[in-house]
């Protein structure tokens, strides 16, 4: 066996790249308590839902199509970024599932209410109004989302292989939690304004431009530092950076929650939000490009071999394994950018290929390099 | 070839559950029990410190006013003078006093009291119907707040609770925005007969009390 095939079985065996995921594994009880949590979450849910086609359908069809249209531009955006050693479409649903029905239902919707109703009465309502929320929500929610990750990893310690997994998994948990929130305050919206669904609107163009800093943002970043808090076989524990990041996560959270109390209605009451916006968005990049280079290094050593058969060339792996900006440029300094693409493209499928053979010689290997040739138009 | 990526059975107790996975499941159940059960028991056995005093004011919404009965507890909403927040267009207060519940909900409608009232009524028919539970309700009557204003109000007696509905529609200030709307304001008291009966003199002095500020 050559260095190179060496290092690409490694690659293969330390990312888990081309492994499937099996959500029933009966003799896993982080399979079991997944599904009691998911139940009771749905069971909850379905007494908020079952108000809402009473007395508000109109606000919640709104929700659920203007919130679907937003899920699939974020799911597209998410699975853009995962464009390594990709999370399996089951894992990334199963996280989805888990924050839009369990981290809500099983967990937030009643203890962000006890909790907000407890500071009401110890600190007064008016505190509860200022702070509540911001001093609430931060805990339960990422606490609940995160309870998803840590379950997931339990039931896929072979997929979740680094703080990026955690990073990309936290992303679907927290979209999952966002979403499902999103379309609940579209019909709230609507029951705070006696019924006018004309409310929902305004409660859904708020929530949809402030997305972008939100629940898949903060529960991404929670993710990345609960791996690394946890540790994995490859990537050493790293307790400081990973609590550090998951406070990070759930301070951002507040003082978002918070913004309207700290700005004081006063006049500059947009730059409280726009600050907490732009630093966790700092965070989210930093934590990516820190996590990233792992990703990038294992696509190196399962492409490696393919440039000494001559099936990719030593440039093309450098855009496969490269930033996102590398792969740019690479595509732009060649004239024919379709076809660049299209063998980029055909080379992904070849790695994926090569990872779900665990880097065996197969029909399918033969198959996607064939498939590389006639995208070069050989 | 796709490999499995099961925990291996290698870590099975006799129960046939792999050892492994027993801690961190425990955990995020723990968890759950924790905030979805024992915080909620918490929560409703801790009552209220600071009861309202005699002076405070409650702000229902952007310059929209109530005044609570001094010992009632206010459970959602803010005091006039002691948040940092606006209270904005569309906000909910709720007072209460042992089980008797005071909540208030304001928010935009262009309408009169009498077509916000039926808003009202036809949203809890609805919700009525799909919880199989309803209540009978009286004929309507004037209600005026000490500033003037009239809103309609009607009684509810269901199983365990009874008690008012009342709406209010107040006009905006000239000055308050370039497009004023109008705020509505819906206020439902319910509670156990006897509990309303000894409270009805606090009930009616708050909903009476409720102004619109110039």
């Amino acid at each position: 066996m050559t260095t190179l095939t060496e290092e690409r079985s490694r690659a293969i065996e330390q990312s888990g790249w081309g492994e499937e995921f099996h959500l029933v594994q009966p003799h896993n009880l982080a399979f079991w308590v997944y599904c009691l949590l998911v139940v009771a979450g749905a069971y909850v849910l379905a007494g908020q839902v079952s108000i809402a086609l009473a007395a508000y359908s109109g606000a919640l069809v709104n929700g659920i199509i203007s919130f679907g249209l937003v899920a699939v531009a974020y799911l597209w955006f998410i699975h853009h970024e995962d464009r390594y050693t990709t999370i399996p479409g089951k894992l990334a649903a199963a996280g989805f599932v888990w924050g839009a029905v369990a981290a809500i239902g099983a967990f937030a919707l009643l203890s962000n209410d006890a909790v907000m109703s407890l500071y009401a009465k110890a600190f007064g309502a008016s505190f509860a109004f200022d702070w509540g929320a911001a001093l609430a929500a931060p805990i339960d929610e990422e606490l609940a989302k995160g309870a998803g990750i840590l379950l997931l990893l339990t039931l896929a310690p072979k997929l979740i292989r680094s703080p990026f997994d955690g990073l990309i998994l936290g992303a679907f948990v927290g979209l999952g939690f966002q979403i499902s929130e999103d379309i609940s305050y579209a019909w709230i919206g609507a029951a705070n304004a006696f019924g006018n669904v004309g409310a929902s609107w305004s409660t859904i163009v708020v929530r949809t431009l402030a997305s972008l800093p939100s629940h898949w943002m903060y529960t991404a970043v929670f993710g990345a530092g609960l791996i690394w808090f946890i540790g994995r076989p490859d990537v050493p524990a790293r307790r400081g950076l990973g609590a550090g990041l998951m406070l990070t996560a759930m301070l951002m959270h507040g003082l978002w929650d918070a913004s309207s109390a700290i700005a004081a209605s006063g006049v500059f009451g947009w730059v409280v939000p726009l600050a907490v916006a732009g630093v966790l968005i700092a965070v989210f990049v930093w934590v990516y490009k820190t996590s990233v280079p792992i990703e990038r290094e294992w696509m190196r050593e399962l492409m490696a071999p393919e440039v000494e058969l001559g099936v990719v060339t030593p440039a093309e792996l450098d855009a496969l394994a490269g930033t996102r900006a590398t792969l740019r440029n690479y595509i732009r300094a060649h004239p024919s950018r379709r076809t660049t693409e299209r063998v980029l493209a055909a080379e992904t499928d070849l790695a994926h290929q090569i990872a779900r053979g665990g880097g065996a010689e197969s029909a399918a290997v033969r198959e996607a390099r064939a498939a590389v040739a006639q995208a070069r138009g050989i | 070839m796709g490999v499995s990526t099961t925990v291996q059975a290698d870590g099975r107790g006799s129960s046939g559950i792999d050892r492994r996975t027993i801690k961190p499941a425990l955990l995020v159940l723990g968890l759950a029990l924790l905030m979805s059960v024992v915080l909620p028991r918490i929560d409703s056995a801790t009552s209220y410190r600071d009861g309202v005093r005699k002076g405070d004011v409650a702000e229902l919404a952007d310059g929209i006013t109530l005044v609570p009965a001094p010992g009632w507890d206010l459970a959602r909403g803010a005091l006039v003078g002691r948040v940092r927040s606006a209270v904005g267009s569309t906000a909910t207060t709720e007072l209460v006093d042992g089980s008797v519940d005071l909540s208030v909900q304001v928010a935009p409608f262009d309408g009169t009291p009498a077509a916000l009232l039926s808003r009202v009524d036809q949203i809890n028919a609805e919700l009525s119907d799909a919880r199989g539970r309803a209540a009978a309700m009286t004929r309507r009557y004037a209600v005026t707040t000490r500033q003037g204003a009239v809103g309609v109000a009607e009684d509810f007696v269901g199983l365990t609770r009874q008690g008012s509905i009342v709406a209010f529609v107040f006009r905006p200030a000239p000055s308050a925005q370039a497009q004023p709307t109008r705020e509505g304001v819906e206020i439902i008291v319910s509670g156990p007969k006897g509990s309303i009966s000894r409270r009805r003199a606090d009930i009616v002095a708050m909903i009476r009390s409720i102004r619109n500020a110039p």
